[in-house]
Parts: structure tokens; sequence; C-alpha cells
């Protein structure tokens, strides 16, 4: 159950998409989201659906996984539409059946808000799925590394977010291990009122914890060994540098922006 | 012989804090102990006969009560040399999952010289070659939680390779792994020592493991009480068992045999060296 | 008479996606009643998944388990029953350790079945008694003993359940040579004061001489043996084919034996095997060496 989740997963490759900068990604995925939202009608949505689709080829993901990463959503764009279909009534009313109305104007929004929603999800989970965890703490890191200057710790965030990425498959088998120990001396965590439920969670939680401490008390033992400590003249094996790829990536979400634009002002707006 | 030491313990005692008013009593004895360059040495005792507390002190993690400890002539009670003193000796600990930091095979290996602020071509070469001398070159770009325990551990091993370290001790890196990691691990240890002479302190409570050492150390109550080559340690039954020790089943069964008034030697180290003595025996007719 | 039954039982991981993986195929074998069964397989081999289907924390893909020829997966109630008649005690146990003393974690599995408050005391002390826990130690904090003691107490909570069948899984694994040694002792001062199924999960094949009647090999998640501890160790070559050792004096009295000594190659203690060796030496055997 807990292992199913896809969001947030890298999947290795060699792809164009592969093999941008991180930073190049962050900053090129961070215009696309804003694209999605500068859309006004469905010409504009379509440029950038399409995008994000061809991106998805070109990276090699398997539509089956970004399909599966939607999965967690589909409540959340079935609602949205909904919402929009009942109180939106703008345009020409097709169906009028006691207090509900459904209008045009409140259908065109509905399919452009899922529309909205599924490209935007498309297009940020494509950057973690291109991404090593490693690579877009870097990537985050040096976006940042100017804030050093106001003496925010940029550095030892980002160690702890890897760290934090690191640890997280090892709690989720050590939360399933302790689930399974606990199951075994009869521990009933599936029946019974929400209060008798959050009880049973004790036996869960307290030795993760304890672990947890354990883990990291370790850790940071091992990590000393390793003359980590904290300062800033640490250096990279990996160095950042821009490619043409790069280049590319970005005239290309430049060129939408521009696409857009135009598109918006050409076409009349549907919201 | 004086330049070849590498760590040397002169009279050293450690206690660990306590958390009541009354002292905890010492972990570590007066131990006077001296690891040469290249030497594989092998630390026995069983658990809380203080053969961690040993590792800790020697990397400068713990500082001694009493007495000195130098690790290449640096003063480990010196803090100004501490990142000097872990660039000499580094530690691999029991657990795998506990020490490797990164995401990626290859960014945890690097995460040390990348902490020394080397150059990124250097490291990038480092890398590669201590990955290499543990095997697991092919496995660089692979998820750590994702590897068997012995190739993790073979990994923090790379980890420490990559600083350049002339020493690595080890402390129970094989007590969590299945046999078949033990033997990857051991390997991998052995190797280090010959092909690269890396000095290696192995720590540990399996006897078999240290049949490999060119050199066993026998710890009991914070002291050292027995210190020479494998063949002459465990020539040492008694003392071996107070130590709350095992002997390999074949040099158990050889003194078993010593004692029923059988002509076998004491110091039986290897299953084939039972075998050997074992026709030795029955050719020279068997009963003293 | 027969306690536990696996009848064709096959598991399969994640069933329907592209990661599907089998981890049992077609397993059949049957358990007897006060029996001691070692199960050893190297690691992937199908050890944790098949222990894992004799409580019900896993159904079977196909096949049935059955407990005293019932199927133990008919119903939610037949699956509860079967995780308290069957014990399972996990690897490196300590760490599910939770509660504020000894005594409560101990008494957290019988706390489940719904005993009364007398049964539960006597069923804790009674298992206390049986890892060697002292009356002091009861009321202590779990996190405050030993590692060695911590394990004892995660076993007394499992035998504090008094399960008809004793599953452990490396209940040794990690511990230095005394603690393993005091495990053993216990598990066997277990069996033979309750008379109790027990079935022990291993890597090291001399515990698994010394201790098992009955041996299981899976490999590959299939059973690739099931017999006497001589039955199986008479394949040491096979065994060694999968990945498996055999017990080290079995190794020598095979070489041994190989070389034409008349010494009996499935020898596995010590003890054994200085009998053995002061037998062949005094009928003479030195002449046909």
């Amino acid at each position: 159950m807990v292992k199913d989740i896809t969001i947030g997963q890298y999947f290795p490759g060699n792809s164009f998409i592969h093999k941008l900068d991180a930073r190049a990604k962050l900053i090129v995925t961070f215009i696309a989201l804003i694209e999605i939202f500068v859309c006004k009608n469905f010409f504009s949505l379509a440029l950038i659906f399409i995008f994000s689709i061809v991106s998805i080829l070109i990276s090699k993901i398997s539509f089956k996984v970004v399909l599966k990463g939607l999965k967690m959503i589909y409540l959340l764009i079935a609602l949205t539409s909904i919402l929009q279909i009942f109180y939106n009534e703008k345009g020409k009313v097709l169906l009028e059946w006691w207090k509900i109305k459904i209008t045009s104007g409140g259908v065109n929004t509905a399919i452009f808000m899922a529309v909205r929603i599924i490209t935007l999800i498309f297009i940020s989970s494509l950057l973690t799925y291109t991404t090593s965890p490693t690579a877009l703490t870097d990537g985050i890191d040096r976006l940042l590394s100017p804030l050093k200057k106001l003496k925010v710790p940029v550095d030892t965030l980002a160690m702890m977010m890897t760290i934090a990425l690191r640890f997280i498959p090892t709690l989720i088998e050590e939360i399933d291990k302790i689930m399974n120990a606990q199951k075994a001396r009869g521990a009933d965590l599936e029946t019974g009122s929400l209060l008798k439920r959050a009880k049973a969670l004790i036996p869960i939680f307290i030795p993760l914890f304890v672990n947890s401490f354990r883990r990291a008390y370790e850790l940071a033992f091992a990590m000393e060994c390793r003359c980590y400590n904290g300062s800033n003249h640490r250096t990279r094996m990996k160095t950042m540098k821009f490619s043409w790829r790069d280049f590319v990536a970005f005239l290309w979400v430049a060129v939408m922006l521009a696409a857009i634009i135009l598109l918006n002002h050409f076409f009349g707006a549907v919201i | 012989m004086e330049n070849d030491s590498l760590i040397k313990f002169n009279d050293v005692s450690y206690r660990y804090e306590s958390d009541t008013d009354t002292p905890l009593p010492l972990a570590i004895k007066n131990i006077d102990l001296d690891i040469r360059k290249g030497e594989f040495v092998a630390v026995l005792g069983h658990n809380g006969s203080g053969k961690s507390t040993l590792a800790k002190l020697a990397n400068a993690i713990l500082a001694p009560e009493s007495g000195k400890i130098f690790v290449n002539g640096m003063d480990t009670s010196d803090e100004s040399l501490e990142y000097e003193i872990r660039q000499t000796v580094g530690v691999v600990f029991q657990n795998p999952d506990n020490q490797i930091v990164a995401t990626i095979v290859e960014e945890d290996v690097a995460f040390g010289p990348e902490n020394l602020g080397i150059e990124p071509k250097e490291i990038r070469r480092r890398v590669d070659d201590a990955l290499k001398s543990v095997g697991m070159y092919e496995y660089r770009f692979h998820e750590p939680h994702k590897l068997s325990g012995g190739q993790k551990q073979r990994v923090a091993i790379a980890g420490i390779m990559a600083m350049q370290t002339e020493c690595i001790i080890l402390d129970e890196p094989t007590a969590m792994l299945d046999p078949k990691g033990r033997e990857e691990v051991m390997k991998a240890m052995q190797r280090l020592n010959k092909e690269l002479g890396v000095t290696i302190v192995l720590i540990t409570h399996y006897m078999d493991e240290a049949v490999k050492a060119d050199r066993v150390i026998v710890m009991d109550s914070g002291r050292i009480v027995l210190d020479g080559t494998p063949r002459q340690v465990f020539a040492e039954e008694e003392t071996i068992e107070k130590a709350g020790l095992e002997l390999p089943d074949c040099a158990k069964l050889a003194h078993a045999l010593k004692r029923s008034g059988v002509n076998m030697p004491s110091d039986i180290l290897t299953p084939d060296e039972f075998v050997e003595a074992f026709q030795r025996c029955v050719s020279g007719g068997g009963v003293l | 008479m027969t306690v536990l039954e696996a009848r064709d039982v096959s598991y399969q991981y994640s069933v329907g996606t592209p990661f599907q993986i089998t981890a049992l195929e077609h397993i059949s074998f049957s358990v007897e009643k006060g029996e001691l069964l070692a199960i050893i397989g190297h690691t992937g081999s199908g050890k944790s998944t098949l222990i894992q289907h004799f409580n019900a924390l896993l159904k079977p893909t196909s096949g049935q388990i059955l407990l005293y020829g019932k199927d133990i997966n008919e119903t939610k109630e037949t699956a509860r029953d079967a995780r308290f008649k069957v014990g399972l005690c996990f690897q490196y146990p300590e760490y599910q350790l939770f509660e504020s003393t000894v005594y409560k974690d101990i008494a957290f599995g019988p706390g489940n079945m719904g005993l009364s408050k007398e049964e539960i005391d006597a069923r804790v002390r009674r298992a206390a008694a049986f890892v060697g826990l002292t009356e002091p130690m009861l009321e202590k904090s779990p996190f405050d003993l030993s590692g060695g003691e911590k394990r004892r107490v995660a076993i007394a909570g499992v035998m504090a359940m008094e399960p008809e069948v004793l599953i452990m899984d490396e209940p040794a694994a990690g511990l230095d040579p005394r603690g393993r040694r005091k495990i053993l002792e216990m598990i066997e001062n277990y069996r033979r004061q309750t008379g109790s199924t027990v079935i022990i999960v291993s890597h090291s094949m001399e515990d698994v001489a010394s201790l098992a009647e009955r041996i299981l090999v899976l490999n590959h998640g299939k059973i690739a043996r099931m017999g006497t501890v001589d039955e199986v160790f008479s394949h040491a070559e096979e065994l060694q084919n999968m990945g498996l050792n055999i017990p080290q004096l079995t190794g020598i009295f095979t070489r041994l034996n190989q070389l034409g000594y008349g010494v009996n190659p499935l020898t596995y203690t010590v003890e054994q095997a200085k009998t053995e060796i002061l037998r062949y030496l005094h009928k003479g055997g030195a002449a046909d060496g």
C-alpha cells in the first residue's frame, strides 16, 4: 500500500530530459507551471498540454507510470469539475432540472480546469521522474546559494533534504516490519473506534521513533567520521554545467510563453 | 620500527559518562597497543568487552580519560588535528543502513572527499577507484536501499577508501550480514590489505574471520588478554572461552582430541589444517 | 499428528503490476506436533515469505495453509485465531519493543488475546522464566537492557501467547557467542518443557544441525529438499550449489571419509566428532588410513 506511491519517485534514464541540468529543469518547470496559469482559452491550454505530452514521450517514462501518479488526485479533479458545472452560470443553458442549471460556460470551465490540473501534475511529476533526488537537491541548493550571503544555511538545508530522501524508503520498510511484528502479537490495526485505532498506533510509533533516534545518532557518528562538519568548504563531485540542451529547453518555454500570450489575445478567454 | 607505528595507545583508559551520580566502570583499562602500517589486525571480544570503544578512541570520536593515543604521531586529544586524524583512520560501522548518506551509490562514496574540499575531477577518480577496489563499480548508479547487506557494507568501505585513509577500522561489519555478505566483505578487506597495503583493524566476535588476520587481539572487560598471531591465540582455548568467545569447531575438536590423548596439534585454524593434521596423526600411530 | 500443513502454496508479490515477482511456488509440506523443523535457504529464497503465511500475515495467491486440518484463511476469525496459535518472532525482534516496562511489553500479546488479568500474569511470568529474565528485570524499561536481554524480552513476548507452533526467524542473529548459546539453550528448554512445535529459520548450519530434527531447504521459492538432518546434509554438494554451507565438522568428516578413513561423514557437534574419531582410532583404524 505505502509502497505504491509513484509521485516523487525517480526513474533513471538517458533521455534529453534526463540529461538536462537540474537547475535548468527546475527553472523550466517553474516557467511551464506559470504558463499553465497564464492560459486563458482552449487553444493556449492545448499548446501546453501537448507540450507536456511530448515531454513525457521524449523522457521515455511510460504513460502507465504517469497515469498512476494521477490516481492520487482523481478525486480532486472530479470535485473541481463538478463544482464548476453546478456553480458556473455563464453561457447557454444546456440542461435545467429543479434548482440545478448546467450551462455551456460551466461545462467549458470544468473541462478547462480538469485539463489544467492534469497538465500541472504531468509537468511537475516529470521533474521528479527524470531528476535524481540528489541532483534535485543540488539544483535547489545552487539556485538558492545567493541566499548564503543573507546567512541562510542553504548547504545544511540541502544536506537535510538529501538525508530525508535517503531514509524515506528505509523508514517505510521499517514501518512495514514493525506493523507485521505487532500484528503477529495480535495487534488489531484495522477494526474498532477511532480512539481504539489511534491507540493501536502506539506500538508502531514508539519503536519507530526509538529506532529513528538510534539511526540518527549512528548516522551522525558516521558523518563525523567522514569529516562532515557542515562548513562551506565542501566541494562537489558533480559540477553542474549548462549545455546546449538547457538552452534549447529555455528557448522552448520562452517561445511557448510568447505563443500562449498571442493565442490568449487572438481567441477569447474561457475563464 | 618506531616509524612503522600507525596507531599507538599509551596506557589508555576510558569510561562512558553516567546518567546517574555513580560513575560507570572503565570501558577501557590501561591499554598499551601499537598497530603498525600494513597490518591486518582482528580485535575479538564479546559485546561490552570494550572493543568498539577502541575504534572510537582511535578515530578521535572519543578522547581518553587518561593516557595518550597517537595516530601517525598526532595526538588524538588535540582537537585541531581531528580532521587529519580522520583522514588517516576511517571507520566502517555495523549497521550498513545507518552510514550511507546519499541516494545514489557513487554520490555516497563521494561524500567524504567532498567534505575534504577536494577538486571535482580528483573526487571522480577516487570514487571510481574506490568502487572498483571493493567490486561495486557496476553498481555506482544504484540506490543504496535496494542493495544487499554485503553490497551496502562494501559501499561504506568504498566511502572510506575514497578519503584515501591509511587505515580502516571496521566495527563488526559482518554482524548483520548473511554468510554470503560476510564472505564478500571479508574478501574486500583482504584485498585492500594485500593489494593496496591498507591497514585493516577488524573488530568482530567471529573467530573464523580472525583466522584471516596477521594478528589477533582478544579483549575482555576492557583489557587486552591475548595478542599474537592467529596460531598463537587459537592455542589458548581456556582464555578465549573465559573471554566469552568460541573457537571454530575444527579447533575445538583438535583441543578436545588432544585432551583425550590423541596426538593432535593445538593450533589448528582451518578445516584443511585439521584434515592434514589428522592424516599425520593416523600415520604416526594416533594415540600419544 | 500434523499441526501445520502447506498445501500447494504459491505466492506472488505485486500481482497485476510490472513488478510481479513469484516468491513461492507450489510449496507442500507438513509439520508434526512437537517437532523442531529448521528452514534453510539463501537470502531471497522465500523463507520470510513462507513463515508469514503460517500466521495469516500473508495469504497464499493459490493453495492453502491448514492448522489442524482447517484452512486458516477461511474467515477473519480463523485468521485471527491463527495469529495466536502460531507465534511468529521476526528477525531482530528487539526493535519492536515499545512498552514502559518489560512486564507490560511481554503482556501485550496475551492482552490482545482477551485473557483474564490472572491468566496474563501467569503467562508473563512463565515466559519470563523460559528466557531467563529475573523478577527485578520485569519492572525495568526494556530500553535500558543490553542487546541480548532485549532480544530475550521480545522472544518472551511471543512465547507468552503460548502458541502451539513457535516460529523464529534467525533468533540468534547478530549476537555474540555467549548470547547465541543462551538463546539456543532457551529454545531447547522451551520445547522440552512445553512440548510445542518449533520452526526455526537460520543461516547457521551448525545451529540447525544441533537443534533440528528435520530440515526444509528452500531455493528460489521452491522446496529443494526436505528430510531429516542426516538426509539433508548427506547432499553436501547440492547444498553448496545453492549457495548454502554445511556444518564445518560435517565438511571435515565428509573429506576424511572420501580420503578413505572409515568415519561417519554425518557428524555435526564437537562432542559427536570426538567420540567418532576416538572410536575410529581405538578400533585400530590407523591401519586402513
